[in-house]
C-alpha cells in the first residue's frame, strides 16, 4: 500500500500519461453534475449502500465530483486519506468487505474517514479511459459489511463504463468545437487573440501576425501593450463599456515590428468566469489602413477644395469690386475729358476753352489718382507672403499713437486699450500698422463736435483665431442703410474736406489679402466699431 | 413730354464738371424754364421734399447721378418712393451715369420710378428726346 501511495505521489504530471489523460477531460474541481449525480445515486440505489460515489484521482489528492448520501461533494482530500488513490491502480472492482481491518496497519490513514461515517464496506471500478487509464472511481461505501458478487462486481464496471462514455462523449464535442474554432481563428480575414488582463499575448491567429509584421513566437513574447500607445491600451483594460453588450470598439494606430504605423478597427470584450470576474481579453484587430487613408485624404480634399471655394468667392467678388472701380470710378473722369474737349470744339471763346482744360487736368488727375491707388491694392493681393512677424498689438499701437501725436493732442482725443486676451500677432507689420493708422485717423477725422472723442483698442480670441475690436464714439454712419457703400473705393459718408474714401479699402484688401474679415458697425447717436477677424478664412 | 420752355429739370450729380456742361447744354436747348442743380442726393430730397405741395416749384424731369456721397442714386431713389404719393407732381426720373456696370443697369430696370439707364457721356440728341 505504501508504495502503491509513493507511486502515485512521485507521478509526475508532464511526464505521466494517466495525469495527462485525467487532465484533458478538464473534470478536476468541477461543481456538481447532474448526469454524474444521477449515475452515483443509481449505482447506490441499485446495491443499497449508504454512499455512491465518484472520484477523480489527481497527482496529490483525491477530488470527490459525487458523493450521494454525504455533503462532501467537490472536496479534496489527500490521497493517503482516501481509499479510492488505492484502488485506482486495480484495473479490476476493488472490494474490501471487512474494511477496515483493524488490526491492519495500513489501514490506519482512513481512521478519520472511518470514525466519522462508520465504514465497514468499500467496492470500488475504475473510471477507465478508453485508452487505458484509471483516472477516477465509481465507489460504493457503506456501514455493514457485505457480499459482493462477481455479477455485483460486473454490473459496478458496467456503470463506471458509463461515466466514462460520458466523459468521452463530452471530450469528443469539445474537440470538435475547438477544431471549428482553430478554422475560424487560424482563417479569420481579421487579427485575433486572446490576451491576459494586463494584455500579455496567450493565443494569437496567423492574421494578427500579419498584421503587426511579427512571426506567431515573437508576438507571444509580447504585450499588446508594445502595439499600442498607453492611451489606446487604456480604452481596452478600463473601459466601462466593457459592461455593455456590444463590447468595445473604436480605431486607432498600432505600430508593426517593422516601425510602420497602421489604422486599425480594434473590437474587444473581456472573457469572464462564472462569477462573472474578469479573466482574458479577446480583441479583434481589423486593418483599415487602406481605407482609413483614403478617407483622411477625402476629409483634408474636402477641406482643401471648401477653403479654396471660399477663396474663389472672395476672388471673384474682388473681380467684381474692380469691374465697379473701373466702370464708376475711372470712367467718370475719362467721361468728363470727352465731355470736356466736345465742348471745346464748339466754344468760339478763348477764355471758356481755358477754363474747360483746367477741368480737363482735374479729371486727368483723378484718372492717374484712381489708377495709382489700384496698383497699390493690387500689389497687396499678389504678396499674400508679405513678411509676417510677431507684433505686440501694444508696441504697434504706441508707434501710430506717436505718428498722430500733435492730432491726439489737438483734438484731446482718449486712446484706450486693451492687448490683455490677445497681446501678440504673427502679421505682416506693413499691414497691421496701416490698420492701426487708418482706424485711428478715422476717429480723429469724424469725432464728432459734442463728444469728447475717444477711441477702444481691445483684441482677444475666439475659437483659436485672433479678433481686434476699434470703437469710437465718433460721427458715424447708419451702417444698415450704406450697407452696399462701405469699403469700397471714393466711398465717403461724411462731407469732411479730408475724406478721399481710400484708407478702408485698402485696409480691407490687405486684411482679405491675408485671409480676414473686416466688419463694421455704426449709428451716428453711437459711433463706429470695427471688428476685424485676422485669420477667418486661413488656417 | 412738357410744353417747351415750361419744364423744370433738376441734375443731381456731384460732379462739378458734368453740372456744368450738361447745364449749359440743356439751356441751349431752349426747352426748358428751370435748370434746378443738386451736389448730393440729400440735397435734392430736401428741395422735393420742402417743395412738396408747389406744383411749380418741381422738377418734371430729374436727370439723378449713381455714384454720390452720403445719399447716393439708390437711397435717393428709395426715399423718393416713400412721399412721391404725396407730391403735386411726379417727375420722371432718368439715371445719368457713368457706370457701365451691368449689375447697376440690371438693378436700375427693376426699380419702376426710373425711365431709362442712359450712360454717360449724353449726347445732346439723348437730352433732346427726354426733356
Amino acid at each position: 500500500m505504501a508504495t502503491i501511495l509513493q507511486n502515485l505521489t512521485n507521478e509526475d504530471s508532464t511526464a505521466n500519461p494517466r495525469l495527462q489523460a485525467l487532465y484533458r477531460y478538464q473534470i478536476l474541481d468541477s461543481s456538481s453534475e447532474r448526469f454524474f449525480k444521477n449515475v452515483a445515486e443509481t449505482t447506490a440505489k441499485i446495491f443499497d449502500t449508504s454512499l455512491g460515489i465518484i472520484s477523480f484521482i489527481d497527482r496529490d489528492h483525491v477530488f470527490y465530483k459525487e458523493v450521494v448520501g454525504a455533503d462532501f461533494s467537490g472536496a479534496r482530500i489527500p490521497l493517503s486519506q482516501s481509499p479510492c488513490s488505492f484502488a485506482v491502480a486495480n484495473d479490476n472492482v476493488t472490494v474490501m468487505d471487512r474494511y477496515p481491518d483493524k488490526n491492519d496497519q495500513s489501514w490506519g490513514a482512513y481512521d478519520v474517514q472511518v470514525q466519522k461515517f462508520g465504514l465497514k464496506f468499500y467496492a470500488g471500478a475504475p473510471i477507465r479511459t478508453y485508452d487505458g487509464h484509471n483516472i477516477g472511481m465509481l465507489a460504493l461505501v457503506d456501514k455493514e459489511p457485505r457480499i459482493f458478487t462477481d455479477r455485483d462486481k460486473a454490473i459496478l464496471l458496467s456503470q463506471a463504463k458509463i461515466v466514462m462514455d460520458e466523459l468521452e462523449l463530452r471530450l469528443h464535442v469539445l474537440h470538435q468545437s475547438e477544431s471549428r474554432f482553430r478554422t475560424i481563428f487560424d482563417q479569420a480575414s481579421i487579427g485575433i487573440c486572446i490576451c491576459s488582463l494586463d494584455g500579455a499575448f496567450e493565443k494569437v491567429n496567423r492574421r494578427l501576425t500579419e498584421i503587426a509584421g511579427y512571426a506567431s513566437e515573437e508576438l507571444m513574447e509580447l504585450n499588446f501593450q508594445n502595439l499600442l500607445d498607453s492611451s489606446g491600451w487604456d480604452l481596452i483594460s478600463n473601459n466601462p463599456a466593457h459592461f455593455a453588450s456590444e463590447g468595445v470598439s473604436f480605431e486607432r494606430k498600432i505600430t508593426t515590428k517593422q516601425g510602420v504605423q497602421k489604422w486599425t478597427r480594434i473590437n474587444c470584450s473581456q472573457l469572464r468566469d462564472e462569477n462573472g470576474l474578469p479573466q482574458q481579453i479577446i480583441i479583434l484587430v481589423e486593418d483599415v489602413d487602406e481605407q482609413k487613408k483614403i478617407e483622411i485624404k477625402r476629409i483634408e480634399q474636402t477641406v482643401q477644395l471648401a477653403a479654396l471655394n471660399e477663396n474663389l468667392l472672395l476672388k471673384n467678388h474682388q473681380l467684381e469690386e474692380y469691374a465697379q472701380i473701373v466702370s464708376h470710378n475711372l470712367r467718370m473722369p475719362a467721361v468728363n475729358i470727352k465731355m470736356i474737349f466736345d465742348e471745346i470744339e464748339k466754344s468760339e471763346s478763348m477764355d471758356e476753352c481755358l477754363s474747360l482744360l483746367g477741368h480737363a487736368k482735374k479729371s486727368s488727375d483723378k484718372i492717374l489718382t484712381i489708377l495709382d491707388e489700384l496698383s497699390v491694392v493690387l500689389r497687396v493681393k499678389q504678396t499674400t507672403s508679405t513678411q509676417r512677424e510677431t507684433i505686440q498689438f501694444k508696441e504697434m499701437l504706441a508707434g501710430v499713437i506717436r505718428m498722430f501725436h500733435s492730432q491726439i493732442i489737438d483734438t484731446d482725443i482718449k486712446i484706450v486699450s486693451d492687448f490683455s486676451a490677445a497681446p501678440v500677432i504673427v502679421y505682416p507689420k506693413i499691414y497691421l500698422e496701416n490698420i492701426f493708422t487708418n482706424l485711428l485717423s478715422n476717429a480723429l477725422k469724424f469725432r464728432h463736435p459734442l463728444r469728447k472723442p475717444e477711441i477702444h483698442f481691445k483684441s482677444y480670441s475666439k475659437k483659436g483665431k485672433i479678433l481686434l475690436k476699434v470703437s469710437d464714439n465718433g460721427l458715424g454712419f447708419d451702417s444698415k442703410k450704406h450697407k452696399h457703400q462701405v469699403f469700397k473705393l471714393g466711398k465717403i459718408f461724411h462731407s469732411n474736406p479730408d475724406s478721399k474714401g481710400f484708407g478702408l479699402f485698402m485696409i480691407k484688401n490687405q486684411i482679405e489679402a491675408m485671409g480676414g474679415e473686416i466688419t463694421v458697425n455704426s449709428n451716428p447717436s453711437i459711433g463706429t466699431i470695427f471688428s476685424i477677424n485676422f485669420f477667418k478664412y486661413s488656417s | 413730354m412738357a410744353s417747351e420752355n415750361m419744364t423744370i429739370v433738376a441734375l443731381v450729380d456731384d460732379d462739378d464738371i458734368f453740372q456744368m456742361i450738361t447745364a449749359k447744354t440743356i439751356s441751349s436747348l431752349h426747352k426748358t424754364k428751370q435748370i434746378l442743380q443738386f451736389m448730393t442726393g440729400g440735397d435734392a430730397l430736401h428741395y422735393i421734399q420742402t417743395h412738396m405741395a408747389e406744383k411749380e416749384m418741381l422738377p418734371d424731369v430729374i436727370l439723378l447721378d449713381l455714384n454720390m456721397p452720403i445719399i447716393d442714386g439708390w437711397m435717393f431713389l428709395e426715399e423718393f418712393a416713400k412721399f412721391k404719393s404725396r407730391l403735386a407732381k411726379i417727375a420722371k426720373i432718368y439715371i445719368i451715369t457713368s457706370s457701365v456696370d451691368f449689375n447697376d443697369m440690371a438693378k436700375a430696370k427693376k426699380i419702376s420710378d426710373v425711365q431709362e439707364y442712359i450712360v454717360k457721356p449724353v449726347t445732346v440728341s439723348k437730352l433732346q428726346s427726354v426733356l
